[in-house]
This record gives structure tokens, C-alpha cells and sequence, in this order.
């Protein structure tokens, strides 16, 4: 996802907002004019059309009204909100540690990257079957799915960001007495924080994919669950409003692994050859 | 005194010190000057336990068992402070590898900040000061440990002239306080002549001593000392060493009249 734009440092060949005239018009405003714009479009044309197709905002926030009211949309967010943080917790841990792990020790590397790699590869969504044959539809399931692919990403860059470390600054904490643990501790850790994040960020959209394919496909609680649900009873305007209440959580989520990002490597702009 | 006896040292079967002697007295500042690539960096590597030696003897005081940020302690060329820590924990890192508590080891590390003239910065990050202020903060993570010996590979090439000027003098200031021993590499006669009690012309690779001066100008350096007869003469003096230690030069092939310490 690109950085918010500055109005001052439009990219070459664009050309910056404040020169097309009137101050008024940032960066912020056009988002939001922009948006209004769609909105008014889709209640537009989406009244015309067949109701059991498609739907549009009035109705759909309706609906989000009457499933706040009964209950249902909450209990199905908190539901999922549940499992993804007991699984993403979860691929976070095992990832970060596997990482470390299989990033610093060679015969690590060879006995168990391979095995990896064909996990990877692996669709993992074609496992679901086989997941909720060992776990059955319940809770734990979804959450060794929102585990399994988010682990994924987190394993990658923390393994790969220990294995680019160039022998600079390990050598510097060599000179003043570090032992090959403090080394660890002390500089590799902390230097792979910023691949770390960006694994974390990576991974929490995978998870969040997860989680809603294997929430539907269970279908038993969940917003993937009543997704399909209202999808099956022909009730689109319910079925938009998982999706949409989805959305904003993985823009939220998003920007969550972004600002991590940042908070944890302020200096990665600016990083010499080391 | 420090005793480097016969050392050698290859990579992939190329030399880079062959049979390396040097003697250095307590409270020396020594410059080693040499072209790049004859082995300066190697040989601080080795005095600092970042390397070992394939051959020859290493000793402090006699004893052979030389503690890496204890007895010696390197200042990086290119600063290596670490990106993550503030100027205060940078300094710090020394004494929280061994263990000094908290409170403590900031305090003391606050007090080598002030020496270094960083008061203020202690909480900003390397990326958010100069490259003379690292500099200075990589100086005050050596001078915190109280070391024997402090090492610097070419400290302030990397640093703008002024800057670099400003950094000798502060230097020599902080060093005229204890006198410890110091090996200072460089590839600049001038910084040479203007820090050291005593220069050691490198030549190589093979890394070799070309030539030991010492300058006997006054302490502290008065204004204006690089303008002065003695200055010039010994500039003229390691020049001339210089341009005979390129690659493959040995100090037989070469007329020897400098005076060893
Ligand atoms: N780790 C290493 N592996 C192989 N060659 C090296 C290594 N370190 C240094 N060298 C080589 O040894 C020689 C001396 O290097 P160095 O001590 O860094 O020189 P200087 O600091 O005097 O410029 C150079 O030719 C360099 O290429
Ligand atoms: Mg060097």
C-alpha cells in the first residue's frame, strides 16, 4: 500500500493538487468526495436492479441495523474477532521462533526449508477438509487455519531478515565482548524487528482470508458463516454487510501492521550498508 | 605495553601479515599510516578478537588472554552504532553485556556523553543526528569501558574536513586527560602527524612497518602547528615512505633510517 500522499511531493509527471488551482482541494477532500460519489452512484443504479442480485447502501445499512439489533452481527464479529487473534497470536509466535531458529542455524536450514517450502506452495485452503476432520466445525479448526497461513509469511521474512544481516554490527557487539548469545539477543533479534513486521503485516491479511473461507466453509458461526447463510436464503442485503463490516476490519488490520511497521523500524528509512 | 610478535595472517591463501612486529608503550597515541588494503584493518580485527591469527603472539602486559571491550575496545569507521538504540543505550551496550545494572550503567554512559559534548542527544536515535555526532558516540561507547587500549580504524574519514579537524582536537583533548594507549589508523599523513606521539608507515600487502617516527612536537599541539618547519618535514618524510609501500614492498627493498621507539 503506497504511503499517504504529501501534496507537496507529487510523484514526477503528476501533477501536485495544490497546482491545479484551488487550496481546498487535498488530498483528503478528493478521498472523500470520491467516495460519496460511489455511494451515491451504487444507490442509484443498485435500486435498479433485482434485489436477489445485488443491493444498495440504504438497504444494506438496514439490514446491518436489524443484525446489530438482534444480536447476530455482534456475536458473529466477536466470534471471529476470537479466533483470529488466538490463531494470528499463535502463527506470530511459532513463526517468529521458527524463523529465528532456521535463519541462524545452517542445519536447521537444511533439515526443514524444503519441507516448508512444500507446505508453502501448498494451497493451503485445500487442507481445510482434513482440518475439520481432526477438529471437527468448532472454534478450533478456524483457528489452526488462521494459524497455518499466516504462519506462513511471518517464517519467511523473519528467516530471510536474519540470513541478509550483514556481519557489520554482530561484529561490532564481537568487539565489545558479546557472547554468541548476547550477539543473538542483542543484534540479530533486534535487527530483524523491521522483517519481522513486515512478515506480521503480510501475514494478518493472509489469516484474515483464512479465517472467512474457513468460517464458510464450516459454516457454523462466524461473519463467513452468515455470509453464506444470507447468501443461501437469497437475503442480499444481509449478505453485504459481513462483507462490508470484513472489509473494514482488514483495512483496519491493515493499517495496524503498517503503523507496527513503522513504530518498530524508524530508523529502516534511513539504514546504512550495514 | 602491548606486544604483537610474528604475526601472521591470510585469506584464501593470500598474505596479509607476514611475520607483523610492533611494541607499544603505555600512554602512546600511535598512528598507523598506510595505503588502503595493506592490512590495518586486519591487524586491529586480530588486536580486538575479531580475528584470529594464523601464527605469532599476541600480549598485553605479558599476558596473552586479551578481553575484547575490556582490555581493548575498536571504534568503527563507519561509526556501527546500532540504529535501534538510542545515543544512551549505544554507549551502554558495553557495560549491559556485562552486566552493570541499569541505573548505574546509564549514569555512566551519561557521564562519557558530556565528555564527548553529545549532552542533550542522549535520547535521539543515530539516524537523527550527523555523522560527527555518531562519530563522537561511537568514541564515548569505546572511552565508557575504560579500556587499555582504544582502537580506532580510520575514525573520521568518513566525515566532511572541518568536522574531521574539529574531531582531532576534541580527541586529543579527551586523551590528554588519562593518557591511555591508543592505535590510531589512518591513510592521512596529516592526521597522522598532527595526533600521534609516534607514526608507523604500513606498508603492503603484504602488510609490513615501513618506517616508525616518532614526532616529538609539543603537547598540547599549539594553533597553527600544521603551518610550522617541523610539520612540513615530517610530512615530506612519510611521503616519501608512502609512495615506496605499495603492494609486494618489503622494508629491505627500501633504505631505513627511521628510529623505532
Ligand atoms: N574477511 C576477509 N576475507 C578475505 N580477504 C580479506 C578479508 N578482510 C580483508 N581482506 C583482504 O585483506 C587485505 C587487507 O585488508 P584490510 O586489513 O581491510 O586493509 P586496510 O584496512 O589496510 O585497508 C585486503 O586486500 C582485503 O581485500
Ligand atoms: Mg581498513
Amino acid at each position: 500500500m503506497a504511503k499517504a500522499a504529501d501534496p507537496r511531493t507529487a510523484l514526477p509527471g503528476q501533477r501536485s493538487p495544490l497546482a491545479m488551482g484551488a487550496g481546498i482541494l487535498s488530498p483528503t477532500a478528493l478521498r472523500v468526495g470520491s467516495t460519496v460519489v460511489l455511494v451515491v452512484l451504487w444507490e442509484f443504479f443498485g435500486r435498479r436492479v433485482n434485489p436477489i442480485l445485488f443491493s444498495y447502501p440504504t438497504a444494506i445499512l438496514r439490514a446491518g441495523v436489524d443484525l446489530t439489533a438482534s444480536g447476530e452481527l455482534p456475536r458473529a464479529i466477536l466470534t471471529s474477532l476470537q479466533n483470529f487473534v488466538a490463531g494470528f497470536a499463535l502463527a506470530a509466535v511459532v513463526g517468529v521462533t521458527l524463523g529465528l531458529l532456521v535463519g541462524r542455524f545452517r542445519l536447521l536450514e537444511y533439515a526443514l526449508r524444503h519441507i516448508l517450502d512444500a507446505f508453502y506452495v501448498t494451497p493451503q485452503v485445500a487442507l481445510i477438509p482434513l482440518v475439520i476432520l481432526w477438529f471437527g466445525l468448532g472454534p478450533p479448526a478456524k483457528i489452526f487455519i488462521i494459524f497455518l497461513v499466516g504462519m506462513f509469511p511471518i517464517f519467511y521474512n523473519t528467516a530471510d531478515g536474519v540470513r541478509s544481516l550483514g556481519r557489520g554490527l554482530v561484529e561490532v557487539a564481537e568487539a565489545y565482548g558479546a557472547s554468541e548469545r548476547q550477539q543473538f539477543r542483542e543484534v540479530t533479534v533486534p535487527a530483524t524487528l523491521p522483517h519481522i513486521m513486515t512478515g506480521v503485516r503480510l501475514g494478518i491479511g493472509r489469516s484474515l482470508t483464512g479465517m472467512v473461507v474457513a468460517e464458510m466453509f464450516t459454516a457454523t458461526s462466524g461473519l463467513g458463516a452468515i455470509t453464506v447463510f444470507y447468501a443461501n436464503t437469497l437475503d442480499t442485503a444481509r449478505l453485504f454487510v459481513p462483507v462490508i463490516v470484513l472489509t473494514l476490519l482488514g483495512v483496519a488490520l491493515l493499517q495496524l501492521g503498517l503503523s507496527l511497521e513503522r513504530r518498530f523500524a524508524p530508523w529502516k528509512e534511513t539504514e546504512r550498508a550495514w | 605495553m602491548l606486544s604483537v610478535e610474528a604475526v601472521c595472517k591470510q585469506f584464501d591463501g593470500r598474505a596479509v601479515l607476514v611475520e607483523f612486529d610492533l611494541r607499544v608503550e603505555d600512554g602512546q597515541f600511535v598512528c598507523l599510516l598506510g595505503p588502503s588494503g595493506c592490512g590495518k584493518t586486519t591487524l586491529l580485527k586480530i588486536l580486538c578478537g575479531l580475528l584470529t591469527p594464523d601464527r605469532g603472539r599476541i600480549t598485553l602486559n605479558g599476558s596473552p588472554g586479551i578481553r575484547p571491550g575490556v582490555d581493548v575496545c575498536l571504534v568503527f569507521q563507519h561509526y556501527g552504532l546500532f540504529p535501534w538504540l538510542s545515543v544512551l543505550d549505544n554507549v551502554a551496550f558495553g557495560l549491559k553485556l556485562r552486566g552493570v545494572p541499569t541505573a548505574d550503567r546509564q549514569r555512566r554512559a551519561q557521564e562519557f556523553i558530556a565528555l564527548v559534548g553529545l549532552a542533550g542527544f542522549e535520547g535521539h536515535y543515530p539516524h537523527q543526528i550527523s555523522g560527527g555526532m555518531q562519530q563522537r558516540a561511537g568514541l564515548a561507547r569505546a572511552l565508557v569501558n575504560a579500556p587499555e587500549i582504544l582502537l580506532m580504524d580510520e575514525p573520521f574519514a568518513a566525515v566532511d574536513a572541518l568536522t574531521r579537524e574539529r574531531l582531532q582536537e576534541q580527541l586529543l583533548e579527551i586523551w590528554d586527560r588519562d593518557r591511555k594507549t591508543v592505535i590510531f589508523v589512518t591513510h592521512s599523513m596529516d592526521e597522522a602527524i598532527y595526533l600521534a606521539d609516534r607514526v608507523v608507515v604500513m606498508g603492503g600487502p603484504p602488510g609490513a612497518v615501513m618506517d616508525d617516527v616518532l614526532t616529538g612536537l609539543p603537547r598540547p599541539r599549539p594553533k597553527g602547528i600544521r603551518g610550522s618547519d617541523e610539520y612540513l618535514r615530517l610530512m615530506g618524510q612519510l611521503r616519501r615512505r608512502l609512495e615506496e609501500a605499495g603492494p609486494g614492498r618489503r622494508p629491505e627493498e627500501t633504505a631505513h633510517d627511521g628510529k623505532g621507539s
